[in-house]
């Protein structure tokens, strides 16, 4: 397309924006621009930018009428920001003049409406990477594909550092073997590896494509919200309920509020709280999570849309998109861990162009202040997180390949290249993917044919397919790469159903027990099948459910900020209300321990009833300390056959054993070294152990754990299945399975991250270390000594162990 | 108060215990021996990593020979005569895994095979195996009453059973803490482990006056509640 013809394509949307009074900004024209000139790439914008239009306008403007069916599909990451682009869709097809039909498909969108577009898909389609496999694995699904013409992956930062983000990729190669045509195209919000991004978006093809930068700089100022006194805040804790008085003011005089917590429990119990104390907030106090039901979710998301409430406790359910124009403060409870969460989040305010965004600290122990302190640094320094990309991820994979099977089924040839054309599995080789599809079709690789049932080949032309119609349906329900324990619908009796809970919660109640959900306190009634019946009760307080997972570790460049933070606060804090503040918790800790400088670590050593405590600070985050543990527990053990109990959190990790253990500063130096890490790492047993979390997810997601679903036949409850016996089976039959060695390269890139430990401990060789007898916890050490979540490690016989744990009991 | 049971240790491998005026043997492959004739074992599942696989989940095959080799290993040890399966010897349909457990039955003609028929056992019943091994709803064997899911309504003897697959966490100093499969006491009660190579266990909650034995590096753990 020539310049002048671009022009004149562009002049309805010219027309639009000016008749609204909008001027597009300059990334917007660079963008309209480039998609009409075929191209592909990634729009660097943030949330509220004006970033849905500088992709959708030039598409919605170059669909081709004649063809029917499917042209543009829009991937959303969450289900809420769906309803926010049809809206935008429809108003800007409006706008033009054109007659479209724009739906969305995602697991909310009911089974009639469906049915409804697989007869006849819409010309846009807004939907989320499981919708999308899901409706290949549909008979005939490639008929629905064949006239796309581009594909936009909104929010492309919240997908590349996941699984999510390989099925995403797969979709991206798929749809571009039907429609060859297809233009590609992401969204991403600012970080550390946009440039990646733009590989992985596009994989073999990314040399042609173009970033395009808004360079829109919002101003964020943080405020820390501090009691009277630091005798208010306590040494430990996760909940921050201390400074709920403190709160309440700010949040009344805010018109529209957002109140970030980091767990839905953490919500819930927030949410409870403030009614209690301030009971005139009923009516205009709302909760929203991810567990809560959808129809609860949406009347939040409207009510927040216009401006009729004035604050919603929420999770990282509201972290992205929907835009709440009314909304002008936030609150952030407990440290969000990361640099780039805390800007998204402080981003929900001040949506208006040039507007500032404010955002609320709320410590929930006296040392997160630190984080308040390292997170305005960090911003101001502009230090942003990179979003790695997972790759080779086979459990992803063999789920693909059954997908493709369960639908019309596949050529090897055909597929082989699609999937080799993808960032993710750019590097695999023959013989994994004969692997894969060996899995798949004998269940092994020397195994006998007939005794495996999942694919099947065609004898005639060697299409991959799946035969037994069980296989095809629990497949169907399985699609995704977000695993999550089996949820039970928690519904009133006679009423509507309030949301999900745990399997692994409920099980711990019993009728006639009341618990706390979706800011009700509900009693138990009965479980029948997968629903838990439930009516509300008038008791004053019930349990809050524990829901697993989000216990997100500390990024490495916010670690890096806390380090300094640390010793700024050791020299009397540099300016941050934060950090003078802390001083009289500084000057304890100087009294009854040290504040190190920037070239000293610090090891504590206390000794307790327990046993010998050994503290050590790397600031690296809780995942990197686990591995640290490990290894340096692995490295201690060495030299003497002993048992560790390992504990651990964002700042540092700590060490207790039974006997006391001789350190001089050789030998702590020695326990640092980088020598031989890898070694270190995979022979240390514990290494196994973390790799089984990790084969968790890979087995289900592989399909090998089957979970169940509402109404299910004995049959298939034969068919439950453990991860971690799989795992041990594996270890012991299998020690090449590629499943197997993906749980151990995952240890090692994202638990581990052995890149950042190998750093971190050429960090600490350089520094002094500084062992420091405590009396007495110091403000340091009291928050992991007090965790009783618990990791062990040993280098003693097993039968040695029991002897000595046994001979103990009977003292 | 005198204890309802009395454990003496004979070796490393096997424990008697007094109870019920009997002096029964627990050994550390997972077997119990009453009377010196009759050895029982409890939860093989056979045919659960077969069944996995019919079903599209790649479980290794080598597992299945395993529950073979333990039962070789069991008749060798123990030249026994009577071998008592406490239920749970089948999964779920009948599959080649069960063919090769009569075959291997086949060439023990010496031994009397019995069932005490277990909740995954239907299958087997209505199958075209089930007259192939004795079947029985529960033994009576003196004070005993062996069935394959403790019954805690009844009073009339000393039950011997399985199902839960029970096994027993012991903690030390410095939060130390280990699990291990275990036989389990319970004043009129007794559990067995799951023998199956391929199952998986339930901790117990100790329960004042019960008893645990664990099982561990191939050694039997008196544990005490």
């Amino acid at each position: 397309m020539t310049q002048k013809e671009i022009q004149s394509k562009l002049k309805p949307a010219f027309a639009w924006f000016k008749g609204n009074g909008w001027k597009p900004f300059p990334f917007q024209t660079e963008a309209w621009t480039n998609v009409l000139q075929g191209k592909e790439g990634i729009v660097n914008a943030p949330t509220g930018s004006g970033k849905t239009y500088s992709l959708l306008l030039p598409l919605l403007l170059q669909l081709n009428p004649k063809n029917k069916g499917l042209k543009v599909i829009w991937i959303s990451p969450i289900r809420a920001l769906t309803k926010e682009i049809l809206q935008s869709a429809e108003r800007a097809a409006f706008a033009l003049g054109l007659e479209l039909r724009i739906e969305i498909r995602t697991g909310d969108t009911s089974q009639k409406e469906k049915e409804k577009q697989k007869r006849q898909m819409p010309d846009l389609l807004i939907t989320t990477p499981e919708s999308l496999h899901i409706l290949f694995a549909q008979k005939q699904h490639a008929r629905h594909f064949n006239f796309v013409e581009a594909i936009v992956v909104d929010e492309w930062h919240e997908l590349i550092g996941t699984k999510r983000g390989n099925l995403m990729e797969l979709a991206l190669a798929h749809i571009n073997t039907l429609s060859p045509d297809l233009k590609r195209w992401g969204i991403s919000a600012t970080i550390g590896n946009l440039s990646q991004a733009v590989e992985v978006l596009l994989g073999n093809k990314y040399k042609e494509a173009v970033l395009i930068k808004a360079n829109i700089h919002k101003q964020i100022e943080i405020v820390p919200i501090l009691p009277e006194k630091i005798e208010k805040l306590p040494w430990a804790g996760h909940l921050g309920l201390q400074l709920l008085p403190d709160l309440i003011p700010f949040i009344e005089a805010s018109e529209s509020a957002l109140v970030f917590t980091n767990t839905r429990g953490q919500a819930e119990i927030w949410y409870q709280r403030l009614l209690d104390a301030k009971p005139d907030l009923a009516g205009r106090l709302a909760m929203h999570h991810g567990s809560i039901s959808k129809e609860l979710r949406f009347w939040v998301e409207d009510a927040l849309f216009h401006g009729t409430i004035k604050a919603v406790i929420c999770t990282s359910s509201l972290d992205l998109g929907v835009d709440f124009r009314p909304v002008d403060r936030i609150f952030q409870i407990g440290s969000p861990k990361g640099i780039s969460r805390f800007l998204q989040r402080a981003g929900r305010s001040g949506h208006q162009p040039g507007a500032k965004s404010q955002i609320y600290f709320v410590p929930t122990h006296a040392l997160e202040l630190l984080e308040s302190a390292a997170l305005r640094t960090a911003i101001e320094e502009e230090l942003i997180e990179e979003r790695l990309p997972y790759t080779r991820t086979f459990d992803i994979l063999l789920q693909y390949l059954t997908t493709l099977a369960v639908s019309d089924g596949f050529y090897e040839a055909a597929v082989y290249k699609e999937v080799v054309s993808t960032f993710a599995y750019r590097t695999i080789s023959r013989e994994e993917w004969e692997n894969c599809l060996s899995f798949l079709t004998t269940g092994g690789l020397m195994e006998a044919y007939k005794d495996f049932h999942k694919l099947v080949q065609d004898e005639q032309d060697g299409r991959y397919f799946v035969e037994s119609r069980r296989v095809a349906m629990r497949h169907r329900m399985s699609i995704g790469a977000i695993v999550s324990d089996t949820m039970l619908r928690v519904k009133l009796k006679r009423g509507p159903v309030l949301g999900h809970v745990e399997e692994y919660f409920i099980g711990k109640l019993k009728k006639g027990d009341v618990f706390w959900f979706a800011g009700q306190n509900l009693e138990l009634l009965e479980i029948r099948e997968m629903t838990v019946n439930v009516q509300r009760s008038n008791k004053k307080m019930g349990i809050v459910p524990a829901w697993n997972g989000g216990r997100l570790p500390l990024s490495a460049q916010l670690g890096k900020m806390l380090r300094r933070k640390w010793v700024e606060a050791g020299k009397g804090g540099d300016g941050h209300p934060e950090l003078a503040f802390l001083q009289p918790m500084i000057q304890w800790q100087k009294e009854y321990s040290v504040v190190p400088n920037e070239k000293q670590f610090l090891i504590e050593r206390l000794e307790s009833d327990e046993g010998f405590h050994l503290f050590f600070y790397p600031f690296e985050g809780r995942l990197v300390h686990e591995g640290m543990a490990y290894l340096v527990a692995w490295r201690i053990g060495q030299t003497l056959p002993c048992s560790f109990s390992i504990a651990m959190n964002d700042y540092g990790f700590e060490l207790l054993t039974e006997q006391q253990i001789d350190l001089n500063q050789d030998f702590l130096q020695s326990l640092f070294a980088t020598e031989n890490l890898l070694d270190h790492i995979s022979t240390s047993v514990n290494a196994s152990e973390m790799a089984k979390r990790r084969f968790h997810d890979i087995a289900y997601i592989a399909g090998m754990v089957f979970k169940g679903y509402p109404g299910q036949k004995i049959k298939e409850r034969h068919l439950q299945n453990s991860s971690a016996l799989l795992f041990k089976v594996f270890e012991e039959y299998e020690p090449d399975h590629i499943l197997l060695k993906q749980a151990y390269a995952e240890t090692m890139d994202f638990q581990l991250e052995e890149g950042r430990l190998r750093s971190a401990l050429e960090r600490i060789q350089n520094q002094e270390i500084l062992l420091q007898d405590i009396k007495y916890p110091s403000p340091l050490c009291f928050p992991i000594l007090v965790d009783r979540l618990r990791q062990k490690m040993s280098t003693e016989q097993l039968e040695d162990r029991i002897a000595r744990i046994l001979a103990q009991s009977v003292e | 108060m005198e204890s309802l049971y009395d454990f003496e240790i004979v070796s490393e491998t096997q424990i008697q215990v007094k109870w019920a005026g009997e002096d029964i043997q627990l050994y550390s492959d997972f077997s119990l021996e009453i009377r010196k004739e009759w050895l029982v074992i409890s939860d093989l599942h056979l045919g659960k990593v077969q069944h996995f696989r019919n079903n599209g989940i790649a479980i290794p095959a080598a597992i299945k020979r395993e529950a073979i080799l333990q039962l070789e290993t069991l008749v060798q040890k123990h030249r026994l005569q009577k071998l008592v399966f406490l239920g749970d010897l089948f999964h779920s349909d009948p599959n080649s895994e069960w063919n090769d457990f009569f075959d291997w039955m086949e060439t023990h003609p010496e031994i009397e095979f019995i069932l005490v028929v277990g909740n995954h056992d239907q299958k087997f019943l209505n199958s075209t195996f089930s007259n192939r091994i004795l079947c029985v709803s529960e033994l009576l064997l003196g004070p005993f009453i062996l069935l394959h899911e403790e019954d805690s309504k009844r009073k009339d003897g000393f039950q011997i059973s399985g199902h839960i697959h029970p096994k027993v966490r012991i903690r030390g100093r410095a939060r130390q803490s280990i699990n291990m499969p275990c036989f389990h006491f319970n004043k009129q009660s007794l559990v067995l482990p799951a023998f199956g190579p391929f199952t998986g266990a339930k901790c117990i909650k100790p329960m004042k006056g019960s008893k645990s034995i664990g099982l561990a590096a191939n050694r039997l753990w008196p544990i005490a509640h």
